[in-house]
């Protein structure tokens, strides 16, 4: 049965007739699941060591900060979700996340911080802008601050933050047999220290720049798999966090975009409308290209893929899998060959000129 | 930078960045690093001891008490959790006259001590 088109802009999985842009309401809607998995509900609660001290005024009523926050947490979230007015609901949610925060010092977490901030942002971000500019400000803003706090210790320059992390707290097997090797040189520590602090730099200054702010995603996603493959840490959900965001700075089609192709039966368009849950894409079936339209290539599959709500999800689902069917070590090995594998086959896409459609 | 509305919400946004920007400017003056995107820049192994009329609590006492674990490693600067333990009791400890121990250990460099009352 068809379903009517005003039901269809409240389907939750539709995320291209709200008021968001849609990569930022996906990023939204993801990050909210995401809180919700990691029991943010019970992080909602009355406010203890505060960082503002007014807040302790709550303490004589008790409840009262804790149930207006989840009621409005709850509201919010739902209307996000079916997508009514998105981006007032998304500044809600996210002041909700950041009052939460400043109610408690003591459950102060940079994952959290950045939901709030995502959320927030994603709000107050028009529509009508190219992309998500005050996200890639906010998390240039992340990785300045890391690379600056790193840089401001002498730990970090001289290995001793690596070494301990590595071969104190980790137990890192790769990392004994690196010493042994190096005659118990503290050099791989200090390389991997500031390979780090070098990295997020970069990334900052990139994420900055129209132009280079493909080569910041993939230097971002290089060294968050990195990391995670070395360490299998997620940093609470620092990671998650971060390859969610990454989503709002793909290439999200605006209206319908048209493809001319051979066959409507092949594989990958097959695949493409099994994963389009916006109805972005359609195609035409001609033999020869009409002047304006583009033929449906691979390089044309795999950018109409980055624009899709269904590839997203279908990755957050995969490794949500992995998580509660293995465990570890084969957790870490299906996570790994999963993320890498997605990583090195998209990564053409990142080194090619913006891509030239017709879209309607 | 890309292409956007200079609307008032673009504004707003970026006010909001500028008060983060100021988060980590002002962690240059201070010890602790709340809302200054540092992540992971110390690793810090630490025990928290607290006695009250010379009794010690134990380990789950002093986590329901500042609502961080007694011991583990922090992945922050051990600051925050002085922080947390100065402000429990100053305010809602003040009471219990508590005397708070912390051994810690941060990035393998030796044991230190920190308590409070401060001396």
């Amino acid at each position: 049965m068809a379903i009517s088109s005003g039901i269809k802009a409240h389907l939750p999985w539709r995320t291209d007739q709200a008021d968001m842009l849609p990569g930022v309401l996906l990023t939204c809607k993801l990050l909210l699941v995401l809180l919700m998995l990691h029991g943010y509900w019970g992080y909602i609660r009355d406010p203890y060591l505060p960082f503002i001290p007014f807040l302790d005024w709550f303490s004589s009523y008790p409840g009262v900060f804790e149930y207006t926050l989840k009621t409005l947490f709850v509201l919010s979230g739902f209307f996000l979700f079916f997508n009514v007015k998105t981006r007032l609901f998304g500044i809600v949610l996210g002041l909700c996340v950041l009052l939460v925060t400043l109610a408690s010092k003591s459950t102060f977490k940079n994952h959290l911080f950045i939901v709030s901030c995502v959320f927030i942002l994603g709000g107050l971000q028009s529509k009508q802008d190219e992309k998500p500019h005050l996200l890639y400000l906010q998390l240039a803003l992340v990785y300045f601050g890391a690379a600056l706090n790193k840089m401001l210790q002498w730990d970090w320059w001289d290995g001793q933050y690596m070494h301990n992390w590595f071969s104190v707290i980790l137990e890192h097997p790769l990392y004994s047999q690196l010493q042994e090797w190096t005659n118990k040189s503290r050099i791989p520590a200090q390389v991997i220290g500031w390979f780090s602090m070098g990295i997020e730099l970069v990334i900052g200054f990139l994420l900055l720049h129209r132009k280079k702010y493909r080569l910041a995603i993939v230097l971002i996603l290089f060294f968050h798999l990195f990391l995670f493959t070395l360490t299998k840490e997620r940093f609470g959900h620092f990671l998650d966090d971060i390859l969610i965001i990454l989503i709002s700075f793909a290439g999200w089609p605006r209206g319908k975009t048209t493809y001319q192709s051979n066959s409507k039966k092949t594989l990958k368009i097959k695949i493409l409308k099994l994963l389009d849950w916006n109805d972005s894409y359609q195609f035409e079936v001609s033999q020869n290209e009409k002047n304006g339209f583009t033929i449906f290539k691979h390089k044309h599959f795999l950018n109409a893929l980055l624009g899709t709500v269904g590839f997203y999800v279908g990755l957050f689902a995969l490794d949500l899998a992995i998580r509660i069917l293995f465990e570890n070590p084969m957790q870490h090995i299906l996570q790994c060959v999963a993320f890498w594998g997605t990583f090195l086959y998209f990564i053409p896409v990142f080194f090619e000129k913006p891509r030239n459609t017709i879209t309607h | 930078m890309f292409k956007y509305n200079r609307t008032r919400f673009h504004y707003i946004g970026m006010f909001f960045l500028f008060l983060q920007v100021l988060g980590v400017c002002y962690a240059r003056f201070v010890p602790e690093r709340f809302f200054a995107w540092a992540p992971y820049d110390e690793q810090t192994h630490y025990h928290i001891q607290v006695l009250i009329d010379e009794k010690p609590l134990s380990d789950e006492e002093v986590t329901k008490r500042y609502r961080v674990t007694s011991q583990r490693v922090e992945s922050r600067t051990i600051h925050n959790i002085f922080s947390i333990i100065e402000q429990y009791e100053s305010t809602y400890g003040s009471e219990d006259w508590a005397k708070v121990l912390v051994t810690y250990d941060t990035n393998g460099k030796g044991e230190q001590l920190w308590q409070y009352p401060r001396e």
